[in-house]
């Protein structure tokens, strides 16, 4: 096991109350797995990302709980000191909006090299050299050219090749990409897929992938947790939970897209609308949107208990 | 494309549409330097109450499409006949009637809405604009039957935009282009800001209008498992030119040109099973700049089946299969018309 998630809750102390972002979650990740975290907007899943590396901003956000096992080193309980060496050189995030998140006065070849000259310690000419090999296998065309550009003289999907590069500078043993796809193209968005999942299986490297895209996970993940408003509401190996949702939420979210293999029927979509985070109800967070609710989802919120092998979910449907 | 069995039946017709938007250098003598070949010669109809999915890249020219047609940005030259009228030809007050008529549904549902008008008066503007209501009376009934008509309760009129999600927004949206009774809605990437939950609202709403009022949509979008749902022929465009233009299932189950090829092998299938018997076909390279187009076929330095006559030749859209039985079409703009399966 690489990296174990206990009990892990998030929160953000507003003025209008207490926003539970992340709730009480767990969750392991293997060495070569890669773990999607799915859910809408407001599920929680990139603030989860950020506590894993501890960026989240305090005021107003706190970890209130948890532990994050990592190589055997509890990372709540590290010094700033410690943290930073385990950030892009351990665990590595690329971000979701690539033309945002790079520096747009540095240019790529300084930003791609920052990682290896923070944590490896190695002299600037061999960083470099490792820096334009990197470029290269991430297919930059002209890496020479490219690494002297800046930012915006990139396009989206150069941007986010130089962001693929920059996470795996250092050999992280875990890799968090947080919606690495969302603002591209579904040609660039398929090249840099299969590019990820190529890379990270060359050096073995472990990958929590943020989406909300089913049909990435079903190309790419091994394991599925499915988010709602904070929680983790159901986890299961990809082919079961493809095959057999259990989940209220899941089975709706399954029924609620249109796929383009099949012949078009008429779309169910979820009833009512997403969760207000700072009002949620106090049983089940779904019970409102649920159609198959009982008296006691309103009173109490399920657990996430084992349903079957591999396969657990919060709900009191298979109590 | 012109050869037209039953020109009543069509609701739009473009022919051989361009917009190109001048590129300058220089801020005191200031030159052009180029164009922008945003929309170049562009043709296809439209039948009365179907959909044509417009599918594409970002910077394709799909919306500039959208919004040539509505006469929001100038064309540069071609036709587009509305009902058989060539709406290029319109003077001023036309075009505002024509408005009346066709109607756009646009993209961002926080973007598109005056944030310091209330629901109620974002829906009901159109109406005064076009004068389409006498009393007081009849534009308060009005405005609370069209939010009938698109699933809000009518006494959430009063309020301001930021007091709704983003689907309801969406369904506000939608209420105003509805309120001057149009029978043509260009839908611009209406549901590509929604989480998926409310996406399937959305398309499901926009599907029983369609029904109700007979309505015709030009649905421009660049997700294709949503626009093959929606729509019954699909367009796609690469570099301001129309590739590819069939019946959706024709589209998809036996694709032409090597880039709608690669567009619907791009799209991953929510099945993990189907997924792992599926070789993904993945085409390199990006979008090359639009101001220095590649020569011959635009797609050539993408594609994995180019010879050196595409560099040279410019392909044009032709007949490639066609199903008279349903009156369906299937055109290509590929020098190779054999089946790249």
């Amino acid at each position: 096991m690489l990296i174990d998630v206990k009990n892990l809750s998030t929160h953000f102390v507003l003025s209008r109350g207490v926003l539970k972002a992340v709730d009480n979650i767990s969750f392991s990740i293997d060495k070569g797995e890669i773990l999607a975290l799915v859910g809408e907007s407001g599920s929680g899943k990139s603030v989860t990302a950020l506590s894993l590396l501890r960026l989240i901003p305090n005021p107003p956000g706190k970890i209130i709980s948890g532990e994050i096992v990592f190589e055997d080193k509890d990372l709540l309980k590290l010094n700033p000191e410690d943290m930073r060496h385990i950030r892009g050189n351990r665990i590595a995030m690329i971000f979701q909006e690539p033309m945002t998140s790079l520096h747009p006065i540095l240019t790529i070849e300084k930003q791609v090299v920052e990682p290896l000259l923070h944590h490896k310690k190695i002299p600037r000419t061999k960083a470099m050299k490792a820096c334009y090999q990197l470029m290269e296998k991430v297919h930059m065309s002209e890496p020479a050219l490219r690494g002297k550009s800046y930012p915006h003289m990139l396009s989206g999907g150069m941007k986010q090749r130089s962001m693929i590069a920059m996470g795996l500078s250092c050999n992280p043993s875990l890799i968090i990409a947080d919606e690495p796809t969302t603002a591209l193209d579904v040609t660039i968005q398929a090249q840099l897929l299969e590019l990820l999942k190529d890379l990270t299986q060359e050096l073995g490297t472990s990958m929590l992938l943020i989406t909300h895209d089913l049909g990435i996970v079903a190309r790419y993940a091994h394991n599925v947790h499915v988010m709602y408003a904070g929680r983790i509401v159901e986890k299961a190996s990809a082919q079961n939970l493809y095959a057999r949702p259990r989940h209220p939420y899941t089975m709706a979210l399954m029924a609620s897209i249109p796929r383009i293999d099949q012949d078009s029927k008429k779309l169910a979509p979820v009833q009512g609308n997403p969760p207000d985070l700072l009002n949620l109800p106090k049983g089940c967070a779904f019970y409102p949107r649920c159609s198959k609710k009982q008296d006691q989802c309103m009173e109490h919120a399920p657990k996430l208990k084992p349903l079957s092998n591999n396969h657990e979910i919060a709900c009191w449907m298979y109590e | 494309m012109n050869s037209l069995q039953n020109t009543k039946d069509v609701c739009l017709d473009v022919r051989h549409l361009k917009t190109f938007f001048p590129v300058y250098k220089g801020s005191f003598f200031k030159r052009k330097i180029g164009e922008i070949k945003a929309v170049n010669d562009v043709s296809f109809h439209i039948k009365r109450a179907t959909t044509l999915g417009m599918v594409g890249e970002s910077g394709c020219g799909k919306t500039t499409l959208g919004r040539s047609i509505l006469l929001l940005n100038r064309p540069s030259s071609g036709e587009i006949l509305y009902n058989g009228v060539n709406i290029m030809t319109l003077n001023h007050q036309e075009i505002r009637a024509l408005r009346k008529k066709i109607q756009m549904v646009f993209q961002d549902p926080f973007g598109a809405i005056n944030p310091r008008m209330t629901a109620g008066d974002v829906v009901g503007e159109p109406l005064l604009i076009h004068q389409m209501c006498q009393t007081k009376n009849e534009y308060q009934h009005t405005i609370e039957t069209l939010f009938l008509m698109v699933g809000l309760d009518p006494c959430m009129a009063d309020r301001y935009p930021h007091e709704f999600s983003g689907g309801q927004r969406q369904r506000i949206i939608i209420a105003r282009a509805l309120s001057v009774k149009p029978d043509f809605l260009i839908c611009d990437e209406p549901v590509s800001a929604l989480d998926v939950s409310i996406q399937a609202q959305i398309i499901n709403l926009l599907e029983e209008l369609q029904e109700k009022y007979h309505l015709t949509y030009l649905f421009i979008s660049h997700d294709l498992s949503v626009v093959k749902h929606i729509s019954d022929t699909i367009a796609v465009m690469y570099m301001g030119n129309i590739v590819e233009i069939a019946h959706k299932n024709e589209l998809y189950d036996h694709p032409r040109h090597p880039y709608t090829k690669a567009l619907f092998s791009s799209v991953p299938i929510p099945d993990p099973s189907i997924e792992a018997k599926r070789k993904p076909f993945i085409i390199e390279g990006e979008v090359a700049n639009l101001i220095d187009l590649p020569s011959g076929c635009h797609f050539h330095p993408r594609c994995p089946y180019v010879t050196e006559d595409c560099k040279n030749n410019v392909p044009v859209l032709k007949l490639c299969a066609s199903d008279t039985m349903n009156e369906r079409q299937h055109w290509v703009a590929c020098l190779f018309d054999n089946n790249i399966e």
